[in-house]
Formats: structure tokens, C-alpha cells, sequence
């Protein structure tokens, strides 16, 4: 989870470190800690590591989005929004 | 090593870039807000343009959602507000103990009285009706003492209690472990008690600052004791030790002891000086020395693939990577009355299990409402909870995990809970820009260090 953020790294998204993620059957909780923001997306365990593995290694936002609609029944507005949703609660950086 | 400079805050247009400081190494740096605890390691060539206030966009939203800087006035960090919310409470059985250690603080009062099965039913009724009231709470409870297992039934009635009420909170001791026969191991792993046990080392340490009260060495008993809790199918205890100068003298020794034991979990606490003994508390000045040869030969059992983690380490670890304020004393300074609270044997009730003092005694275990309590306490004005004098702090990159630290080792020290603690300030200061270096240069050991897995 710890980076060193350099110009490489630029244009993709990355997990904040202040996140503490569950995962549960059904559900992934991720919580930002020092916003005191808490966000749930539905999406089986697996899928639900899936996107946490990726956002670890760092994605590009329009992959993110692909990975968000193929693991939930959201279009792409829906996809969009959640995105919008997690870049507002510091779950992305 | 890693050389420190201050990075000043800036504003262009609607960006804000907040004040920091950047521990510098020699290819990246960790820029930290002290008022946030809040980081970022970044490339050389980032903090070049972060001192030129010419950071571009990429950089500036990671800085933005780390609370390092703010966009329109977005978020506010510095908005934070602690809850009074106990949810980890010592009871404190019994002054008695059956070794006189060379270090302890505790004073053995002749007519303190060994807490009553009354009593620690009346204590359990408080805390049941407190966490009903507050079921969202996870409650941990630690009986302690003196030596707690001289009190193993009250131990046990303790487990009942809660059984009964169908509630089941992490129950902890810690242990000098020379009473651990193989009957009293089997009974504490059948009420789920989480265990800790002091060793100080190696023989030569151990025994010489942990004897019996009747004289001789005890380590000889708490090894007995230690086979007891394996043969009860105990695996995941860790130990307790407290550094004195012996320890420091002897490190290694003491180090391949615990490496020896198949200890998962160590904690190496630094002794803090006391009237008593103050020749035995190591000089601050030695702290580094100490970091380095502990960091050191935490190195080579990382090479060697031995599972241990060192939690103090571990714990300031987590501060820098995570900031997760999940400690009662080490994660942003001192939680005493708002995370925890101690009983003492006749019910009264004390922010801490450490400031016993009479006039500390902030309420009793007949008012269940434990929040209310430590809140007056606050609002009242309550010498514990006066704000800590952080006016030495104000230049310090740890001044949020650290917050002038214990509050009860600055009554100790100078009869003032509100000034500094000397000792945990020397310790932060020569431990953080050392593991910042870690964490610059070697990942795959900042993550041993913060766990101890091994491949």
C-alpha cells in the first residue's frame, strides 16, 4: 500500500491509505479515515478483492469504470457517479 | 540517513497547499503536516517542484485527498473533535505480586484491599449496562494488578458475568507468568483469555531485574509457564518487556532469546524514571544508539525469516502509512478517560490504570453512566484533562501521534500531567525519521517491521 508518488504514476488511481476496506459476502465498506466518510458498493468478495488489487497497483480512470460496470449491474452514468462518489470521499487519490 | 526541512504552504488561485515537513532521503522524501499526521512519500524531482510552489494538477489532487492541501476550501481536517467513548477498561484486582521488580511504579499499600467477587460482579453489572446502552462499542477488559492470576477466580467470574449476559468482550491479562501451572493455563485458554507476558530477556536481564519477592530468579518459572500455555494450546501470546540499561547492555541476547522462544509478538517497552530507580532508565541520549542496534538486528531475523513484530514500532508504522488513530497512547497521544478507564478494587473509577492518585478518581462503579462521568470531569476542569502545554511541539513532525505523550508519566516526572513527556517525545523523535528511512529504501522490510510475516 505504500507509494512513492512520482510523474510516472500520473493519470491513474490509487486506493488513499486512509481507507479501511471490508469485504463481506456482498458488499465492499470502505471507510476513509481521516474524512470520517463511509462508502459501500454491492459486489461479491471476489470482485470486491478484484477492485481493491487493482486500485492498490493503480488504474486509469476509464479501466476503473470498465471494472466498476462489469462487477455490478450499474451503466455508465451509474459507473461515472460512483467513481464521482469515491474521488469526493477521499477513497481515491 | 534522512535530512529534515521545512516545505512552506502556499495559495494559487483556489488551491491551497499547506505548511509541511519533508524528511528527505536519497532518492524520495515523506513529506508529513504535523497538525494532521497526514504524509506522502514523493520522488525527489516532486518535492523540487512542491518547494518551487509549482506542483501540477496530478500531484496536487493526491495532496489534496491526503489533507496536505485543499481545493476551494474543500475539506477541513483540522476540524476534528475526539469522543468521550470508553471501550477498553483495566480492573484492578490486587497491589499483590509475588515478584519485586526492580522498576515498578506501583506503590504496595498495605491496606489497599484485594478486589471482592461483590465487587467485580458490581463492576461487570456497570460495564453490561453500559455497553447495552452502547452495543456499537467493542469492549476489551484487562484485569490487572500486582500480579493478576494471584486473582484467577475473580478472573474467571469476570468471563461468567459477561457469559451470562450473553456478551462476550476480548478479555486480556498481562502476566509475569510464574503462576501459570498447568491447571490455571488450561482454565484461562477455556475462558478465552488473551494472555501477555513481562519478560525481560535472557536470564542475566531477566532475572536480575524481575526476581521473586522471596528472592532468586524467576525466569525459570515463566518458562515453565510459558510451556504450560503451548501444552494448553495456547500459540499467539506475546511478551512484555521493559528496557532498562541492562537491556540496552545486552540487547542482542535478549532479542535472540525472544527468537529462541518462538515468540510472535514482543513489545519493548522503555522504562520511564522513577524515584526508585533512576539509574536503571536509560539516559534519552541513548535512544538512538538503542533504535539502531534494535532496528538492526530486526534486519538480520528479517533475513533470517523469523516471524516477530516489535509492536511499538509496528504501531508508529501504522501511524505513518495509515495514520489510524487506533491506539489508546501511541497513535495520537494519550486517550486516558476517552477510550479507556480504570477500576480500582473498591469501585472507584480513574482515567487511566497509571493515575491512581486519590484526587484523579473521577466518579464510581455505581454511576453507570461512564460518558457522562468523564465528560464532566472535562468540562469541569479536571487536572488530568487540562490541555497538554504542546508550546516545545510546535516545530515537531510528530506532534500529532505523539501530542506531548503520557499524561501520567508527566505527573510522575514533575507533578503536571499537562507538560511534557520527555521520554515518549526523545523516543518519537529518534524513532520516526529512522523508520521513514525504512520505508523510503526498503519496502519489503517496512512491511516485516509492521507485521512480521515471512514469505
Amino acid at each position: 500500500m505504500f507509494r512513492i508518488y512520482s510523474k510516472d504514476q500520473s493519470g491513474k488511481l490509487y486506493l488513499s491509505p486512509y481507507a479501511d476496506v471490508h469485504i463481506s459476502e456482498e458488499l465492499l465498506s470502505v471507510r476513509q479515515m481521516i474524512f470520517n466518510q463511509t462508502l459501500t458498493f454491492p459486489c461479491s468478495r471476489e470482485d470486491g478483492k478484484k477492485l481493491v488489487r487493482s486500485l492498490q497497483d493503480g488504474i486509469r480512470d476509464e479501466d476503473l469504470l470498465k471494472l466498476i460496470s462489469g462487477i455490478s449491474t450499474a451503466d455508465d452514468l451509474e459507473s461515472e457517479e460512483v467513481l464521482r462518489d469515491w474521488i469526493r470521499a477521499g477513497v481515491l487519490e | 540517513m534522512i535530512t529534515e526541512e521545512r516545505v512552506s504552504g502556499y495559495r494559487k488561485g483556489k488551491l491551497t497547499v499547506f505548511g509541511t515537513v519533508a524528511l528527505i532521503g536519497e532518492s524520495s522524501a515523506y513529506v508529513i503536516r504535523p497538525e494532521t499526521g497526514t504524509g506522502l512519500a514523493m520522488d525527489l524531482a516532486s518535492l523540487s517542484a512542491l518547494r518551487k510552489q509549482e506542483i501540477q494538477d496530478d500531484l496536487a489532487f493526491t495532496m489534496v485527498q491526503r489533507g496536505l492541501a485543499s481545493y476551494d476550501r474543500s475539506r477541513d481536517l483540522s476540524a476534528w473533535h475526539e469522543d468521550v467513548r470508553p471501550e477498553f477498561f483495566l480492573i484492578d484486582l490486587t497491589k499483590t505480586c509475588n515478584l519485586s521488580c526492580r522498576y515498578c511504579f506501583r506503590e504496595f499499600e498495605k491496606n489497599y484491599p484485594v478486589m471482592t467477587e461483590e465487587m467485580i460482579d458490581e463492576i461487570s453489572s456497570c460495564l453490561i449496562a453500559y455497553w447495552r446502552e452502547h452495543p456499537y462499542l467493542k469492549l476489551s477488559l484487562q484485569p490487572w494488578g500486582g500480579e493478576p492470576l494471584i486473582c484467577l477466580p475473580l478472573i474467571r467470574r469476570l468471563r461468567r458475568n459477561f457469559d451470562r449476559a450473553g456478551l462476550f468482550p476480548k478479555i486480556m491479562i498481562e502476566t509475569n507468568g510464574t503462576l501459570i501451572t498447568e491447571e490455571t493455563a488450561a482454565a484461562l485458554k477455556e475462558d478465552r483469555i488473551d494472555i501477555g507476558i513481562s519478560i525481560d530477556g535472557n536470564a542475566v536481564v531477566h532475572d536480575l531485574q524481575r526476581p521473586l519477592a522471596a528472592g532468586g530468579g524467576s525466569l525459570r518459572f515463566v518458562e515453565q509457564g510459558v510451556d504450560n500455555l503451548r501444552k494448553a494450546g495456547y500459540s499467539g501470546f506475546g511478551t512484555i518487556t521493559v528496557v532498562t540499561e541492562n537491556t540496552i547492555r545486552h540487547l542482542s541476547e535478549v532479542l535472540e532469546y525472544f527468537a529462541n522462544l518462538h515468540v510472535r509478538s514482543i513489545k519493548l517497552n522503555m522504562m520511564r524514571r522513577n524515584s526508585r530507580n533512576l539509574g536503571l532508565a536509560p539516559d534519552p541520549k541513548e535512544f538512538g544508539g538503542y533504535l539502531d542496534s534494535l532496528l538492526g538486528y530486526l534486519y538480520r531475523l528479517y533475513q533470517r525469516h523469523v516471524p516477530i513484530v516489535e509492536q511499538n514500532i509496528a504501531q508508529r508504522l501504522l501511524n505513518l502509512v495509515h495514520r489510524p488513530d487506533n491506539n489508546i497512547c501511541n497513535a495520537h497521544g494519550c486517550h486516558g478517560g476517552y477510550r479507556m478507564l480504570s477500576f480500582d478494587s473498591l469501585g472507584k473509577i480513574f482515567p487511566c490504570e497509571l493515575s491512581d492518585f486519590p484526587d484523579y478518581c473521577i466518579g464510581s462503579v455505581k454511576d453507570h453512566d461512564l460518558r457522562g462521568m468523564v465528560e464532566k470531569a472535562i468540562e469541569s476542569g479536571h487536572e488530568y484533562f487540562r490541555p497538554k502545554d504542546q508550546s516545545e511541539c510546535k516545530d515537531c513532525p510528530w506532534r500529532y501521534f505523539c501530542r506531548g505523550g503520557c499524561r501520567s508519566a508527566a505527573k510522575f516526572a514533575c507533578g503536571d500531567p499537562s507538560r511534557l513527556d520527555t521520554t515518549e517525545c526523545a523516543f518519537n523523535k529518534a524513532l520516526y525519521p529512522r523508520l521513514v528511512a525504512i520505508l523510503l529504501q526498503d519496502r519489503g522490510f517496512a512491511e516485516y517491521l509492521q507485521s512480521g510475516d515471512v514469505e
